[in-house]
């Protein structure tokens, strides 16, 4: 049985805000520490359900995505880490079983800590198909389109909430209760490792009841960027329509289509910004 | 039994200057470890109470309320960390709750002490409730009383101690330092300062019947004396609030818990004018 552990940093135990985040904050190896051990539990749950690999995707852009710590990761997991990835999950293939979200934050506009879909710099928000969908929805997609069920997700209560709308099936470990965007009463991370290393296992030995996240075609995603100039330049590129003032919108049959597409037109988006840190 | 653990840093053993209580402090790493061990006694103590939920605060404001290292804890107690809270160190705080214990408390502006200040010593001169100037001792305890909690426990230089001793009378105290200024004070150590706060808070708790909630007077009347006038302008523009006269603002609140709330919301937005005021 092969288990992938898509990752991220806001939904990790005992983080709340930027300075265990970025290489910068005064906290930050605290928060890769903590990062690094509550995937260490999500390891060793998929290896106590009888996993034969389990492969990490060392997720949270800062540092060019090198957050987790290789020397203090399980010794039997793999890491994928660094950047300029083409999307997340972008190395899977249908050879998985299962895939497991840990430490992620929920999607803009949900209450919880550092609440934002991949970027809250020049991205509000992300609908596909009317719906509105953040980082878990979007990975646990690429699942799908391999015909991998997503299984589990750790953060605060309202990514609970962002995974129970797309993935009904899967199981969610709160780690901490949100109060708003930076502060959260947070359980010991020894406690919380205790739990995701229970659930993933719980998780895996009920596979049968999972199922891949599969959407209606075609797919199409409606991306609110903060400011025009934002969507002026992402408009640019091939099959992007401009719908409005802020917003862009792309349709595709194909999910891996979906997903570059959206990462590209967030990146060109994002080459907008010098000229508007004045404003 | 459900105890809440409110931990500041001024009051802590050991903890004389902002060097070590403020996040850009060349002893900040040392000061917060002070701060967590004091934290841990606590909740140690709380639990050997036979507390079945201990709830720590992470009560210093500095570096966003998140000065507490969580993973330093006793596994079983939860951690509130972290920035823009409605009620500042208090969060969390409500009915259901057996108990309030004060860590590392200072006294009020002006109350000579170690780092003596109330809410934004940058800002504020005096709060006073109901025509009685207060603290952060006393508007923890006037909000645990709103809910019915007796404040057991304060712990903090013999300043700290004074101030809770005149308004609470039958509340543990423990003195961890005596001040000699501001910023200097005679501190046991702080091993002994940790085993006296697990052993007393335990005394405490099982004396909790005994200690009768901190109530006051509602409608609250609150008056905030800033220290410019630019302040005053700005905490009066605040829903509810009303200019006194000069360098005074005020309002009056239902009850001590949105007395509470409404006062943190006016001292951050006075407080934006610090800046404004540092250019003069």
């Amino acid at each position: 049985m092969k288990v992938s552990i898509c990752t991220d940093m806001e939904g990790i135990s005992g983080i709340v805000d930027r300075n265990l985040l970025t290489p910068e904050g005064v906290d930050y190896e605290r928060g890769r520490r903590f990062m690094t051990e509550d995937i260490n539990a999500a390891i060793r749950g998929a290896f106590n359900a009888g996993a034969t690999e389990v492969i990490v995707s060392g997720g949270h852009g800062a540092n060019g995505a090198r957050n987790v710590l290789p020397e203090a990761l399980h010794p039997e997991a793999i890491l994928i880490s660094g950047h300029t990835r083409k999307f997340r999950l972008q190395s899977l293939d249908s050879s998985y079983d299962a895939v497991i979200q840990i430490g992620f934050h929920a999607r803009h506009g949900l209450q919880g800590i550092l609440d934002h879909t991949i970027t809250s710099r020049h991205v509000r928000e992300i609908h596909l198909n009317g719906r509105p969908i953040g980082e878990i929805g979007l990975n646990g997609l690429v699942a799908g389109y391999h015909g991998i069920p997503m299984i589990l997700a750790s953060g605060d209560q309202w990514v609970a909430q962002d995974t129970r709308e797309w993935f009904p099936w899967a199981k969610t470990v709160i780690v901490k209760y949100a109060i708003n965007r930076y502060a959260a009463k947070c359980l010991h991370p020894k406690r919380a490792q205790r739990l995701i290393e229970a659930e993933s296992e719980t998780a895996l030995r009920n596979l049968e009841k999972m199922q891949p996240l599969v959407l209606k075609k075609p797919l199409r995603a409606t991306l609110g960027f903060r400011l025009t100039t934002h969507a002026e330049a992402a408009e640019d590129a091939a099959g992007i329509e401009r719908i409005d003032s802020c917003t862009i919108s792309y349709t595709t049959d194909d999910v891996l289509d979906l997903l570059r597409t959206l990462r590209m037109a967030i990146r060109l988006g994002g080459t907008a910004e010098p000229r508007i840190t004045t404003a | 039994m459900k105890v809440y653990i409110a931990v500041d840093m001024p009051g802590i053993s050991g903890i004389v200057d902002l060097s070590q209580g403020w996040v850009s402090g060349v002893d900040y790493s040392i000061g917060r470890q002070l701060m967590t061990k004091e934290a841990a006694a606590a909740a140690t103590g709380a639990f050997e109470a036979n507390a079945q939920e201990v709830v720590v605060s992470d009560a210093h404001e500095s570096n966003g309320y998140r000065n507490i290292l969580i993973e330093e804890l006793p596994e079983d107690a939860w951690l509130i960390s972290g920035d823009e809270r409605p009620m500042g160190p208090i969060e969390g705080l409500h009915e259901g709750f057996d108990a309030l214990a004060l860590i590392g408390y200072h006294a009020r502006h002006g109350n000579e002490g170690v780092l003596d200040s109330t809410m934004e010593p940058n800002a504020i001169f005096d709060i006073r409730v109901n025509g009685q100037s207060m603290g952060h001792i006393g508007l923890a305890a006037m909000v645990a009383g709103h809910f019915d909690i007796p404040v057991v426990l304060v712990t903090g230089d013999d300043s700290a101690v004074r101030e809770a001793q005149a308004i609470l009378p039958n509340t543990h105290v423990l003195c961890v330092k005596e001040s000699i200024g501001r910023h200097a004070a005679r501190s046991i150590h702080p091993q002994k300062a940790r085993d006296q706060i697990r052993q007393t808070i335990k005394e405490a708790l099982e004396a909790r019947d005994d200690i009768s909630p901190f109530k006051i007077k509602s409608p609250v009347n609150v008056a905030i004396t800033f220290k410019y006038t630019s302040m005053a302008d700005r905490a009066s523009q605040v829903p509810g609030v009303k200019r006194l006269e000069g360098i005074r603002a005020g309002f009056e609140a239902e009850n001590p818990a949105a007395a509470y709330r409404r006062l943190e919301t006016a001292v951050q937005y006075a407080s934006s004018a610090i800046a404004a005021n540092k250019l003069i």
